[in-house]
């Protein structure tokens, strides 16, 4: 029987990935299964608007990086979802707990207790992972967290049925049996890291990666110049959220993805990427000064400030583009 | 970043939980750090929670004024719009709209109001009413 262990982590799906394959003896750390993942992205969409404030995501879409780790790494995986059906989705999933299995699921972290109250919002994209239960009760494993955490069984239920953008209609996922020790790192290190630089440097749009960074910088010049100072300073303090509050391991995940890099040199003993890792902390560090002075310019309402951190992120753009094309040129 | 500059600034929004966040240790690893909190993100976050709470002291008032019911008060304060309670509650979109005029909402049954209720987690004695002030 293996045994499962509460794992403390930066994100929920790196932490929910990374605890469902430690379970199975598979050694796959939280920044790993970033990297592997291909879970570093970029994306700015100006008229899609997320509770009124423009979209920006610092990361791939929820799903994708549970996916893409189990593909690279030959890892078996099932996944179930219920439509609308509650009482069938509760029942599998008490079921599935029941045979002792950790179960991943994705839920509304709005209608979550255990989370403190001013992160809660209705984002249907969260994971987690259902360890337990008794009659009422699961008890549960929010990588969020330090610890386990009990939830009440029709609160979670549902928050696994809520509505809306990315609704999880009751997925729940879980690993097969796996043999420890089969999977080759080597190859599944090398495809995550080249989709993300594939992706980030030659996105078609120029909403997505380094452009879509560039894009942003340009839009934030415009919110100071073209509206009113409330929205700009809405718009702007809800992409430091996006950048820090929302479970990144700090500016938007770069810091993860310097650890998934460390790690990487490490596994295949490759120094090209303790170099890219150095430099990637470096943006990460870039990333940070920016969301300070994007505060301040809130703060204060300055419309030069708002341009200084339009000129930012113009930098950062094109220092990120400098790293991924030092990892495209020497380790691709 | 190093470890030792990791943030650790006690933000109240934690509740005295910490945050994982990532810095390279002494050894020159990026190694995980638990964090109290970081006063940039703390800000950032009371700038939206600012925002939130001036619309709910608007729509508060238009309550109180006979503006809109106390549907619309509780809609806002779970975080929501009608439509997206509409379409959790597997109701019409314009039926919610609706139920947010005074003249509406007092003409709900009790178990409409109890439907209600339910989903936004409160009594349905709760639901028809709102505090005076925010």
């Amino acid at each position: 029987m293996n045994q499962f262990e509460h794992q403390f982590s930066a994100h929920c799906e790196t932490g929910v990935t990374s605890a469902l394959l430690k379970e199975k003896q598979i050694d796959v750390t939280e920044p790993m299964s970033l990297g592997i993942g291909s879970g570093l992205f970029f994306i700015f969409l100006p008229m899609v608007k997320v509770m009124g404030n423009p979209m920006v995501s610092y990361r791939s879409i929820p799903g994708s990086i549970f996916k893409k780790v189990n593909k690279r790494l030959n890892i078996k995986y099932s996944s179930e979802t219920f439509r609308s059906n509650q009482a069938k989705g509760q029942q599998r999933l008490d079921e599935l707990v029941q045979q002792q299995k950790p179960i991943g699921v994705q839920a509304n972290i709005y209608w979550l207790k255990y989370i403190p109250e001013n992160f809660r919002f209705h984002f249907n994209a969260h994971n987690l992972i259902v360890v337990g239960s008794d009659e009422h009760t699961y008890k549960v494993s929010d990588p969020l967290l330090e610890e386990y955490a009990d939830c009440d069984k029709r609160i979670l239920t549902k928050a696994r049925f809520s509505k809306g953008p990315l609704a999880p209609k009751g997925f729940l996922y879980y690993i097969d049996e796996v043999k420890p020790g089969k999977q080759d790192f080597a190859p599944a290190i090398y495809k995550g890291i080249n989709e993300t630089v594939k992706r980030m440097l030659y996105a078609p749009v120029p909403q997505v990666g380094v452009k879509g960074i560039k894009l942003l910088g340009k839009h934030v010049s415009r919110w100071a110049d073209k509206l009113p100072m409330e929205t700009a300073v809405n718009y702007l303090s809800s992409v430091v959220r996006m950048q820090e509050e929302i479970g990144t391991g700090g500016a938007g995940f770069r810091y993860i993805y310097a650890s998934f890099l460390d790690q990487a040199a490490e596994k295949t003993g490759n120094e090209t990427l303790n170099e890219a890792s150095v430099q990637m902390e470096k943006v990460a560090d870039e990333w940070r000064a920016f969301a300070a002075r994007a505060v301040k310019a809130c703060r204060q309402q300055s419309v030069s400030q708002f341009k200084e951190v339009s000129q930012n992120l113009v930098a950062i753009s094109e220092m990120e583009k400098q790293v991924l094309l030092f990892l495209k040129k020497r380790y691709l | 970043m190093k470890v030792s500059e990791v943030p650790q600034d006690d933000n109240i929004n934690y509740e005295g939980h910490k945050k994982l966040r990532y810095g390279r240790d002494e050894a020159g690893k990026m190694s995980q750090v638990g964090s109290t909190g970081c006063l940039i993100e703390e800000e950032a976050t009371s700038f939206a929670w600012q925002d939130i709470r001036t619309s709910l002291g608007n729509t508060l008032k238009k309550v109180h004024a006979g503006e809109l019911s106390p549907l619309a008060y509780h809609i806002e304060k779970k975080l929501m719009t009608y439509d997206l309670l509409a379409s959790n509650m597997g109701v019409w979109k314009w039926k919610v709209k609706r139920h947010m005029r005074p003249k509406h909402f007092a003409k709900l049954s009790q178990d409409q109001l109890e439907n209600y209720a339910s989903y936004l987690e409160m009594t349905s004695s709760e639901l028809k009413t709102v505090p005076e002030k925010l």
